[in-house]
């Protein structure tokens, strides 16, 4: 993967708005990958739980966007259990998550579900689920 | 009766309006007789009744913070709702938003994203869900 740094003002925005929203400080990851290797998912996973810590930290907003690892999160928190600085990993994917939503695709959208199982399912199931999985 | 034409916000909540329509109704009529004038918000989103995606839940409170904010907007102090789902979650961002400055803080954080005009939810949403008149369900 080759990426292109900058570091300007939209970079530093994306990071600052993820600090905010997920309450951690990103800069305190140090890359050791325990999260990655205790994730369930992370062999589905195009980008890990570490590398989208690192791609935060770089403002890589871009790369994150067509990202598909963020919609396998199943919020487990193995990783926050397994990291040795203690950052809240889920929440950082649920700020980032929130961040790159408007500009990605609908990764399940109504169409995707039958018609006799929308009727048996309960309303609260349909709309988190869009609200997960749709822009 | 002296609860005559008393205006509330009611939320219905996604399942009454799509999948239990007779609760609804029903809602509607008895506080009809009883002289009330139901008004839904405009534009009233999901509640955020859902499974959290993260341990603090914030983005879960964000929904009903929205809700807060619109009801706010028209002019109202108090919303109800007969889903108890939808009751305990806005029960429950009314406690945030009231007591813990740091959920107040992060939930406006959230919010930030999609406020067309420079408005916050304020801390008066403190009794908002509730509504303790005479015999009213909250």
């Amino acid at each position: 993967m080759r990426i292109k740094l900058k570091r300007g003002e939209q970079e530093k925005k994306f990071i600052d708005r993820v600090n905010e929203l997920s309450g951690e400080n990103v800069f305190s990851c140090y890359q050791c990958g325990r999260c990655s290797a205790g994730c369930p998912f992370a062999f589905e996973m195009d980008i890990l739980p570490n590398q989208m810590i690192r791609l935060v930290q770089m403002g890589q907003e871009q790369e994150l966007v067509g990202s598909k690892a963020l919609f396998l999160c199943a919020s487990c928190f193995t990783c926050q259990s397994r990291c040795p600085k203690g950052i809240n990993i889920a929440n950082v994917a649920e700020a980032v998550r929130h961040l790159i939503e408007p500009k990605g695709k609908d990764h399940y959208g109504p169409n995707e579900i039958p018609v006799e199982l929308a009727n048996e399912l309960p309303q609260q199931v349909l709309v988190a689920v869009f609200r997960k999985f749709s822009k | 009766m002296e609860n005559k034409n008393i205006k509330l916000h009611y939320y219905p909540g996604c399942t009454l309006k799509e999948k239990t329509t007779n609760l609804d109704d029903s809602t509607r009529k008895s506080m009809e007789i009883l002289g009330y004038e139901l008004k839904e918000p405009d534009n009233w989103t999901c509640c955020g009744a859902e499974f959290p995606l993260n341990e603090e839940k914030i983005i879960g409170l964000t929904a009903p913070a929205r809700i807060f904010r619109q009801v706010e907007l028209e002019g109202g102090s108090k919303v109800v709702t007969v889903c108890s789902f939808c009751y305990n979650v806005l029960k429950r961002t009314n406690i945030a938003l009231g007591e813990d400055p740091l959920k107040y803080k992060r939930i406006n954080a959230y919010l930030k994203d999609d406020i067309k005009i420079d408005h916050t939810t304020k801390k008066k949403t403190t009794d908002f869900p509730e509504y303790q008149g005479n015999g009213v369900y909250p």
